[in-house]
């Protein structure tokens, strides 16, 4: 079952002597379940792909297709409900909410449509992360790869469609690197959750099944590695 | 209806009942005007009348017949707007629900007929947009369902033919050998052809027991059991299956980890799997077979690596399929091992991976996640 799909994606920025193709011509799917890694230097157009996908930024050109909806289509509001609801989003700075505790963080998609995360589903969740004892800490009080464990608990609380992972190691050392794409393996493994993750650094992709490969916006290279 | 629509809806209430007030108060005003118009003629019965309320007309006070509007009935009026706007407002919320409860109704109608059909997902607030979303989650479970059955279906048919394909050759063999021991031929030729047969028996024996283990698996007629293992003791175990192997080839099967690091699984069927590896090691020129594990919060790794002839690049992506030989395998080999290895894993939570470099080695990583989770 296809869950992403790219068609002819085109985003420009500026216009005629300044004009940059930050992607050009991006055609590329990915089914349920896959564990994607994209891979591309600094500049390579791979973060504006990561914007296009979540809906904070508009393609110039083409089409992108999350889950049969064509994301391009929704205003502002539809895209931020749809993206609350059917997108996980993990960045390199956790971008955790400063004033909510650790539960708090985590059931924020789901408080945002008015519901609450039922107790047993909250507890698993924690366990998954290994966070139990920490449930009631602040984000300032969590080391930075305990920070990031509660991102992913974000992204996974509303079993979105697809987890958009963008350089989620980039501020962590070796250790926590490596606990973090662990638990995202495990996620793709246990739960069938489609993962794209984006990094430059190829060890991280290469825990990936598939990887592709950006450079100066368009895909030199997509190729199943499991 | 959501927040903003009801939202409005009170503040067009409100500015029509301060329209009414206005209107009611403004007819009040005349009445009130009219009554200081008689009054004042009263007093100024004596006096010059038409002057005095020439005046009084200038000002809008006219002569009018007391008639004040009680409040009760003010009241009553405001009060019976108010309720037939609610329930205007109410039956066309009523429609609408009415309306999206029949959207819904017929997006199921057309699943069940099993149509190709749109998104049902209209991505706005409010509990029913929620309804929908978790509809058509449903709807894609029971697609991917479908699609996983098909898939199912078609890999049976792919099994079954390769299993006929792999006894008929044996089979044949057999019934050759038969034909010919019952010709006159010289004893040295019939001990040949009895060794012959005697292979082909062994080879059918290790097929059909292959194909029983991964057909238990596949159907779920093995019930895996949980136990909590020692890895330690996994290791002395398989160290003891190949105690005899090891004194005829010389290689040895060694490990470092956790003394306390435990695994959730099937015991037997655990050991039956990792035996595998090993045997396919040692058997490729492995003196050396090591285990290495570790634990933590997310899964339990095993790491078994050897040093052994490795294994060709192009057959790597190859090795765990069913019946699938790579040109270096042994002879007797049926192509099933590894196939069964990673069912037992697979079915068990886990994961396996495979890493070689021709002449220096393989290593299998087996990764079994946390039961807890």
């Amino acid at each position: 079952m296809e869950i992403l799909k790219i068609e002819n994606l085109c985003k420009t920025y500026g216009m005629n002597d300044t004009e940059v193709k930050a992607l050009d011509n991006i055609n590329f799917s990915v089914e349920r379940g896959e564990f994607v890694a994209i891979i591309g230097a600094s500049g390579s157009g791979k973060s504006t792909l990561l914007h296009l996908i979540g809906g904070v930024d508009r393609a110039t050109a083409g089409k992108i297709y999350i889950d049969g909806t064509e994301i391009l289509n929704l205003n502002n509001d539809k895209m931020a409900i749809f993206r609350r609801r059917q997108l996980g989003l993990i960045y390199q700075f956790y971008n955790l909410i400063p004033i909510l505790n650790v539960e708090e963080n985590i059931a924020l998609p789901c408080r945002l449509d008015g519901k609450q995360v039922e107790k047993e589903k909250m507890e698993e969740m924690l366990s998954i992360l290994n966070l139990t004892n920490r449930r009631e800490y602040l984000p300032n009080q969590l080391s930075g790869g305990q920070q990031q464990r509660v991102s992913i608990g974000r992204a996974l609380i509303n079993h979105p469609a697809i987890v958009l992972a963008d350089e989620p190691t980039g501020n962590l050392d070796s250790k926590a690197s490596r606990e973090i794409i662990d638990l995202l393996k495990m996620t793709n493994r246990k739960y069938d959750q489609t993962i794209l993750l984006i990094t430059h650094d190829e060890k991280i992709a290469l825990e990936a099944d598939r990887i592709i490969t950006i450079a100066d916006g368009k895909i030199i290279k997509d190729e199943k590695v499991r | 209806m959501n927040k903003k629509k009801w939202f409005a809806f009170i503040c067009l209430c409100i500015a029509v009942d301060i329209g009414i007030c206005v209107f009611l108060g403004r007819a009040k005003e005349k009445e009130i005007n009219g009554w200081i118009y008689k009054m004042t003629e009263k007093i100024l019965e004596t006096e010059d009348k038409q002057g005095v309320t020439n005046v009084l007309k200038k000002y809008g006070v006219e002569e009018r017949e007391f008639h004040p509007v009680s409040i009760t009935i003010e009241v009553a009026c405001i009060g019976l707007i108010n309720g037939i706007l609610f329930l205007g407002i109410s039956l066309y919320d009523r429609k609408q629900q009415d309306k999206k409860i029949w959207q819904m109704e017929q997006y199921c109608e057309e699943i069940l007929a099993g149509k190709e059909t749109l998104q049902l997902t209209d991505n706005e607030e409010g509990s029913f947009s929620l309804l929908n979303n978790k509809v058509y989650d449903i709807t894609m479970l029971l697609r991917e369902n479908n699609a996983f059955l098909e898939k199912s279906k078609f890999e049976l048919e792919q099994f079954l033919a390769d299993i006929s394909h792999q006894l008929k050759t044996p089979i044949t063999s057999l019934h050759m050998v038969n034909e010919l021991l019952r010709m006159d031929l010289p004893q040295e030729q019939k001990e040949l052809f009895l060794d012959n047969m005697q292979k082909d028996l062994m080879k059918i024996e290790w097929l059909v027991k292959g194909i029983l283990n991964l057909a238990k698996l596949d159907s779920g007629t093995v019930i895996l059991k949980k136990e909590e293992i020692y890895i330690k003791d996994l290791l002395k175990e398989v160290q003891g299956r190949f105690a005899v192997l090891c004194e005829v080839t010389g290689s040895r099967i060694c490990g470092e980890g956790e003394k306390k690091a435990k695994l959730w699984c099937d015991f037997h069927w655990t050991k039956e799997s990792v035996c595998n590896i090993v045997k396919n090691a040692i058997e490729h020129g492995a003196t050396e077979v090591k285990f290495c594990w570790e634990e933590n919060y997310i899964y339990t790794k095993l790491s078994i690596k050897d040093n052994g002839e490795g294994i060709e690049s192009e057959d790597l992506p190859h090795i765990f399929e069913r019946f699938y030989k790579s040109k270096n395998a042994k002879e007797d080999s049926v192509g099933l091992g590894l196939a069964f290895t990673k069912s037992i894993v697979k079915h068990q939570g886990g994961d396996i991976d495979v890493r070689s470099q021709k002449e220096k080695g393989t290593e299998f990583i087996l990764k079994f996640y946390q039961e807890s989770l």
